[in-house]
């Protein structure tokens, strides 16, 4: 159960880095956005 | 308003903090502010206003229906003309002179709505289901998780979740999946989505005049960013609505993996597919069986070729739609065809048999992703653009002028 929790929490931050790194190099996504 | 702006993130927390704090009329008075403001922001005053006569023109409908059932086709078919003339089908430039015509009435999220407005229409009258009211018809139709791109919610699923049927389980996991699903969604369409943009048809200025190789790779990474664009948009606004107490159906499911077109329909913009089968399949495929006319092949190519037209109509309002929807009842009519001739020719049990063998699965994911592909050429190409590809397919063996 925690474990899995844990899993999930580091997808999170893998979502948020891909987000972050992915919008800015792939189409300035974030820098429009915000 | 981009889902990547802070105006966006604070709809959506206002939303998620309002529905599930408040009660009551000042619960769904405070949604109709939120749906309000994205609606405004995306359609502007005059077309938030626009759509929201429309709307008016649907409730309309669905109680003078209820009321009058002799009338319910002839208010059917105004709210579909209005649709039409608002929606500008480019048919109308050929029979109504342009001044006519009115201009600048808003078309985003229109087609979304018009199906909303005739499933509650016809359920309503058909299963006896109590009418909306003015302001429960409202948030459902501007709903803003639904409302610019879909899923096609139906009233009776809206109704449930609003008055206390919670998608979510009250645990941090349920919360993080549906927070998880959100940022999947960004991830999808703002990160894969447009990194392949640059690799698709969008990205050339005409199609039509590429090579045949640099057509057929375009035309699959234009499907697959399709995919991810409108598949991301959804997961955004599912995980969005979960945590709002209110979640739209779920749209797809892997439709690379898809082993014959009809479950490539159930696996890409189901609800649409479910709509289209409840309120067009389904009773139009009957009504033919019962006709006697048609046995039940023909009476399935008939309804699916009505079907798969409205569904290319109701995606776009030029002729690549329409030729779009008519060549997805091509292939829809040439498995329900195919099937028909395998079980004739092997039985049933072999038919089946050879229907789960790996050869015939993987030809079939094959072909289903191959065909597929090519019909979302449709969508990024204009009708001219399609009769230069058709000219250069034809000219070498008939020698076309």
């Amino acid at each position: 159960m925690k474990s899995r929790l844990a899993l999930k929490l580091l997808w999170t931050c893998a979502l948020v880095f891909a987000l972050v790194l992915g919008a800015r190099s792939a189409a300035d996504f974030i820098y429009r956005g915000f | 308003m981009s889902f990547l702006s802070l105006e966006f993130l604070a709809l959506a927390a206002a939303a998620v903090v309002a529905l599930n704090s408040l009660a009551g009329t000042p619960r769904a008075l405070a949604f109709l502010a939120l749906n309000g403001w994205f609606v405004t922001s995306q359609l502007g005053r005059a077309g938030a206003l626009s759509s929201l006569a429309f709307a008016a023109a649907g409730l309309a409908l669905v109680h003078a229906g209820g009321r009058w059932p002799r009338m319910r086709p002839w208010g059917v078919a105004l709210v579909v003309v209005a649709f039409v003339v608002m929606r500008r089908y480019t048919f109308l430039d050929w029979i109504a002179p342009a001044g006519l015509l009115p201009r600048g009435l808003a078309t985003a999220g229109l087609s979304f709505l018009l199906f909303k407005i005739l499933s509650a229409a016809f359920d309503a009258w058909g299963q006896d289901a109590r009418p909306p009211g003015v302001l429960e018809f409202a948030n459902y139709c501007f709903n803003f998780t639904t409302f610019l791109m879909g899923p096609i919610q139906r009233l009776g699923d809206f109704r449930a979740q609003w008055s206390g049927a919670l998608p979510l389980p009250p645990t941090f996991e349920a919360h993080l999946d549906a927070f998880n699903r959100v940022l999947r969604g960004l991830v999808k369409k703002y990160v894969l989505g447009a990194a392949l943009h640059g690799w698709t048809l969008y990205a050339v200025a005409d199609p039509s005049a590429l090579a045949w190789g640099e057509l057929g790779w375009r035309t699959v990474a234009f499907y697959v960013y399709l995919y991810l664009d409108f598949s991301g948009y959804c997961d955004v606004v599912i995980g969005v609505g979960s945590l709002m107490g209110v979640r739209p159906p779920e749209n797809f499911n892997l439709p690379f993996l898809a082993g014959n077109v009809a479950d490539f329909w159930l696996r890409v913009h189901r609800s649409l597919t479910t709509w289209l089968t409840d309120y067009v399949f389904n009773p139009l495929y009957v009504r033919l069986l019962r006709s006697q006319r048609l046995a039940p092949l023909g009476a399935t190519s008939l309804a699916l070729a009505v079907t798969m037209l409205t569904s290319g109509l109701w995606h776009g309002s030029t002729l690549s739609f329409l030729l779009f929807g008519l060549v997805h009842g091509v292939y829809l009519i040439a498995f329900r065809v195919y099937e028909h001739v395998l079980a004739r020719r092997l039985g049933a049990k072999r038919a089946r048999a050879w229907r789960q063998s790996a050869p015939a699965r993987i030809l079939g994911v094959a072909l289903t992703f191959s065909a597929t592909s090519l019909a979302y050429v449709f969508f990024a190409v204009d009708s001219a653009g399609v009769a230069r590809i058709l000219h250069r397919i034809l000219d070498p063996w008939l020698g076309l002028p």
